[in-house]
């Protein structure tokens, strides 16, 4: 039983070492990519690109599920976005009819006779939209059926080989989707793309370290996607949210609960252990520094990264702070998260 | 056991957080370096705006000029680039002009000979931009040659689109290749980089490519003659619309607005409409309508009685578009 124990707690501290140095891997070579990406960023071709016809043309997707004015101008911003040849599909979830009525009113909708196919499951399509005036623009008015439904509706509509997505508080530019099509137009190969807005000021450098580790290591949330819409259909279409068939799409990318799940596991062993007994005090040295010791050089390493890859810092002292914020962050802060994080 | 692997973790770590001290010590000079930098040209910078503004518009104060590029180099730089887009015609010239003239341009020739790829690529950006002016080409055009024979690709296209202002034939031919052969976006870039030249090439080059069978090149080829919307003179599209290859069929169709509309080419299209890919199927049709081919309206009426919604709904607009057509002829003839 000893013995059984100790080999338990030791699996449980090798592994949480382990994914503490995959997501210090992560970070580092988040921070690489962006540098080079940062060299890469040209200012002259987006024009080119905007009014290329080789560039494949774009249907970008959106849910929404209700008339409210924060929904009517997460739509109105999607109409602002840059990109050659493209068009919004819009899926109404559910919407009563007093709420249908005032999307037609605000986007001068007509009833369309434009195709639909029927290549994802979603729920029942009621009547499909358009504007009177020249917006590239499709409406699908729809059954309730939830985020990943509507979507599937939506794609069901996109005359267009690639699939934009763009998450309703997402911060990112009006040219998002121009840069993003920059990999897939180097690599015809690639099935998608994603990208994560960099973190602004968020008051809190604890919150701006976890922000910043996401961004690098490239576990955001995803902001905005782009996939090849036969790749979409491939992977029969949206299951979960559009982070789901994005890792589904290209897999490794999920954020996943492995780190917290192993360290509280190899937290909880130890102690057990010491109480009982069972193991001496260098294995709480040994958890701390595989756990806290880790976590420390990952949000210090994320911290000097964000500065090669491209973060301005007003001054020299904001970057020392917020460096040296690794230390309090993981003593106490980013276990509390964890634990928050387990429950749900 | 449990000592040595704490020795071995705190090592580690301990290397790691000395080499993360390290850098970050980097990081902050960087940081205060750019801060001191950012301050010291911000009282500048409008003032080199105001000259340069001034010079673009017929003022004549190269002494001051000469100045800022000396003592604010990087941020006139900064600025006569970002002046660039405003400036047309005689403007624009003056704004080359005095770039060669402050030995800007002898900058970006030695960055883009650079051992640095990203260096080279960033040199051969701007001189591409400032080959706009003719002079300019004099001084770049045989480094952009010599650039073309680049390893990395995208120094090749950066070369490729300031090669692309040539008024040289000889030159335009490295470009067409490139664009023929590197990916879709170094296509994309030099096919508008090409884009004043597509006549010429369009009789010369692109029907030798559309003759080569080399299938690739074939679709890089239709793609580029699509993109520029210029009448090829290809008398035989019709054995591209009947290739084995079904992505070629498909833009040979999309090309047939732009050839010769022969009796070959004509029936090409109309057999195309039965074809087994939906696609080139759907597009076939969707020519038929769009050029009028009365020829083809037994097959698009078999088309419009079709269990594809797709296929019918084409058919159906073409054989509408068709009729109208001929309404309009017998309306005019009465």
């Amino acid at each position: 039983m000893h013995l059984l124990f100790t080999a338990t707690a030791a699996c449980a501290v090798t592994i949480s070492f382990a994914l503490g140095l995959a997501g210090l891997y992560s970070v580092v070579r988040g921070g690489l990519h962006f540098r080079a990406l940062m060299a890469e960023r040209t200012s002259n071709d987006h024009e080119i690109l905007l009014n290329s016809p080789l560039v494949p043309a774009l249907s970008l997707v959106a849910s929404v599920t209700d008339a409210s004015p924060s929904a009517l101008a997460f739509i109105r911003r999607l109409l602002e976005f840059q990109y050659g040849n493209h068009e919004l599909i819009v899926a109404l979830d559910g919407l009563a009819s007093n709420e249908v009525e005032t999307w037609k009113r605000e986007f001068r909708l007509a009833v369309s006779d434009a195709d639909m196919e029927e290549s994802l499951p979603s729920a029942r399509v009621r009547c499909l939209y358009e504007p009177r005036d020249a917006v590239p623009m499709l409406v699908v008015c729809k059954e309730k059926g939830g985020l990943a439904d509507s979507l599937n509706a939506a794609v069901n509509a996109a005359r267009h080989p690639l699939i934009g997505y763009v998450a309703p508080d997402a911060p990112v530019r009006p040219t998002a989707f121009l840069r993003l099509v920059r990999p897939m137009l180097h690599d015809t190969e690639r099935i998608a793309a994603r990208c994560d807005a960099e973190p602004g000021s968020l008051g809190s450098p604890f919150a701006l370290l976890e922000s910043l580790r996401a961004w690098l290591g490239r576990r955001g949330p995803g902001y905005c996607m782009l996939a090849r819409r036969e790749a979409v259909l491939r992977a029969d279409g949206f299951r979960g949210g559009p982070a789901a068939l994005f890792s589904r799409l290209k897999p490794g990318t999920k954020a996943g609960l492995a780190r917290p799940i192993a360290d509280t596991a190899a937290w909880i062993l130890v102690i057990a252990g010491v109480v009982l007994g069972w193991l001496s005090l260098e294995w709480l040295a040994l958890v701390a520094l595989a756990t806290i010791g880790m976590g420390i050089l990952e949000s210090m390493t994320a911290a000097v990264c964000s500065e090669a890859a491209g973060r301005e810092f007003a001054h020299p002292a904001d970057l020392v702070k917020l460096f040296l914020a690794a230390i309090p962050e993981n003593l106490g802060y980013r276990q509390w998260r964890s634990l928050r994080l387990l429950r749900g | 056991m449990t000592g040595t692997a704490l020795a071995i973790l705190a090592s580690f770590e301990a290397v790691a957080g000395a080499t993360l001290l390290v850098l970050l010590a980097r990081a902050s000079a960087r940081t205060g370096a750019a801060r001191r930098a950012s301050l010291a040209v911000q009282p500048v910078r409008p003032a080199i705006q105001e000259a340069l503004l001034t010079y673009l518009t017929g003022g004549n104060d190269p002494a001051r000029l000469q100045a800022f590029a000396r003592s604010h180099r990087a941020v006139f730089v900064e600025e006569l680039l970002a002046f660039r887009g405003a400036a047309t015609g005689a403007a624009r010239d003056r704004l080359w002009g005095l770039a060669l003239e402050l030995a800007v341009i002898h900058d970006w020739c030695a960055a883009s000979r650079s051992p640095d790829a990203r260096a080279r690529r960033a040199g051969l950006e701007r001189l591409a931009l400032a080959c706009a002016h003719e002079p300019c080409r004099r001084v770049a055009g045989e480094l952009q040659r010599r650039a073309m024979e680049d390893p990395d690709l995208n120094v090749r296209v950066a070369a490729a689109r300031g090669l692309a202002q040539s008024d040289d034939p000889q030159d335009l031919e490295p470009v067409f290749l490139l664009a023929m052969d590197g990916n879709l976006l170094a296509r994309a870039l030099l096919t508008e980089a090409l884009r004043p030249h597509a006549a010429v090439l369009c009789e010369s080059m692109v029907v030798e490519i559309l003759r080569s069978g080399d299938e690739r090149r074939v679709i890089a080829a239709l793609d580029m003659v699509i993109a520029w919307n210029r009448a090829v003179p290809l008398l035989e599209l019709h054995a591209l619309i009947a290739g084995a290859h079904e992505a070629v069929r498909l833009r040979a169709l999309r090309a047939l607005p732009l050839v010769p509309a022969t009796p070959e080419n004509i029936a090409a299209a109309v057999h195309a409409i039965a074809d087994a890919h939906c696609e080139v199927a759907l597009e076939a049709i969707q020519i038929a309508g769009r050029l009028r081919i009365e020829l083809a309206l037994p097959d698009l009426e078999r088309c419009a009685r079709s269990q594809a919604p797709k296929i019918a709904r084409a058919a159906a607009d073409a054989i509408a578009a068709i009729h109208h057509a001929q309404a309009i002829r017998q309306g005019a003839a009465v």
